[in-house]
């Protein structure tokens, strides 16, 4: 059997039945939880991230027209904000967070994994740190969640030239060769090119 | 080495995905949706005491706006910026990079600061245009607002980037150095990740950068 798309799955999650909602966790979970992760590099800030969510699109769903095949870049967006607004977002969930700190703790191997994961994910984000943050965000949503400039615009809320502009940004600062003189005799700024730049130069090749 | 979006493997397995789900399942089921008000719910609570609550509530705010010195009624633990007055400069820190940025505007307006809030693209183009160097906090960089100032062409930094490189808003990270420096960049203005230092007579303008 054909699996429905996104699109068509969300009219029943809007309409509050629980199965359907279940489903979009099915596709996107996973996927949405490796983010949180990479996005904190913290995997137990990564399970409150994904579970919020999830939580806050079935708070908002009546609100919510969905026009892409894919939730995925909807939900990599909603993950953004409740990251950005993560005290006011527990908050707001702050009962349904405390049952989820009663589920069992994960196995030993997954924790194993996720504090690589992490570790990876806090030195990437040491690399970025200096970013400004809209351009983190499409630099990460690029690259290690493989958006196209398309799906990383519905996930940012922005247009594709935006994407694109953003991206190229961040590439030229993640490089110091490509940095104006004046920034690159600056001695605060004598760093090497970061590994990051590497893929960030892939990501802007993508542009046409 | 960062690893590419096509090599990353999930970090959850079936085991916390079933977990999660069934969860999430909980949460969002009618029952949760219309679960009853337990016995002792405040809201069951009688008027007076609640009345009563909201006096004393109210009374402690004020005693500690009062020992702040924040606006009458905005407690000490939601303050969205500090202000100190110090040998002839004014020191601003921001202490919530998620706050109102109606709040902070009201904030600075009662401690005597003038400010206005624009949007983080506005002041990319005003600074284009105008040739004014914006210096901001890096704070901007993990919050949703934040603080900058004007500074007017005749006093910006000697060496300013070309127009063609001109910086985004945002790029304070750059002029700023490691978190926790605090540089001055111009006269009469020290910045630094999350504090500005602004002499009183340097007439700098400050602004809110909103920068969703």
């Amino acid at each position: 059997m054909t699996e429905i798309s996104d699109v068509n799955l969300w009219p029943r999650v809007r309409d509050g039945d629980p199965e359907a909602f279940a489903q979009l966790f099915d596709r996107h979970g996973a996927r949405v939880h490796a983010y949180a992760l990479r996005r904190t590099a913290d995997p137990g800030a990564a399970d409150d991230v994904t579970a919020l969510v999830f939580l806050e699109v079935w708070r908002r769903r009546r609100e919510v027209e969905l026009h892409q095949p894919s939730a995925l870049p909807w939900l990599f967006g909603v993950a953004g904000n409740v990251i950005r607004r993560w005290h006011r977002t527990r908050r707001r969930h702050h009962d349904a967070l405390d049952r989820l700190t009663g589920l069992p703790a994960p196995s030993p191997a997954l924790v194993e994994h996720q504090a690589e994961a992490a570790a990876e994910a806090a030195s990437v984000l040491e690399q970025i740190r200096r970013l400004p943050r809209r351009e983190r965000d499409v630099l990460m949503l690029s690259v290690w969640e493989g958006l196209s400039h398309t799906e990383i615009a519905v996930a940012l809320g922005v247009p594709v030239g935006t994407v694109k502009s953003r991206l190229a940004r961040a590439r030229d600062r993640l490089d110091p060769t490509r940095r104006p003189a004046i920034r690159a005799s600056d001695p605060r700024h004598e760093v090497a090119a970061t590994p990051v730049a590497a893929l960030a130069d892939i990501a802007v090749k993508e542009i046409p | 080495m960062i690893t590419p979006h096509a090599m990353v493997e999930p970090t959850i397995d079936d085991e916390r995905h079933a977990q999660l789900r069934s969860y999430l399942l909980r949460e969002v089921s009618p029952a949760a949706d219309v679960a009853p008000v337990p016995r002792g719910h405040p809201h069951r609570r009688p008027l007076l005491v609640t009345g009563l609550a909201a006096v004393l509530a109210a009374a402690g705010l004020t005693t500690a706006a009062m020992f702040t010195g924040g606006p009458t009624g905005t407690p000490a633990a939601e303050a969205a910026v500090a202000i100190e007055h110090e040998e002839g400069w004014t020191t601003i820190r921001l202490l919530d990079v998620n706050a109102d940025p109606d709040a902070v505007l009201a904030e600075l307006l009662s401690a005597g600061i003038d400010a206005r809030i624009h949007t983080y693209d506005d002041l990319y183009t005003e600074a284009r245009d105008t040739g004014t160097e914006i210096l901001y906090m890096t704070a901007a960089t993990d919050g949703t607002v934040t603080l900058a100032v004007i500074i007017p062409p005749d006093l910006a930094p000697a060496v300013a980037p070309s127009s063609a490189a001109a910086p985004h808003p945002g790029d304070a990270t750059d002029d700023t150095g490691p978190v926790g420096d605090v540089v001055e960049p111009a006269p009469g203005i020290r910045i630094g990740q999350s504090e500005m230092s602004i002499r009183d007579d340097a007439g700098y303008e400050v602004v809110i950068v909103v920068t969703d």
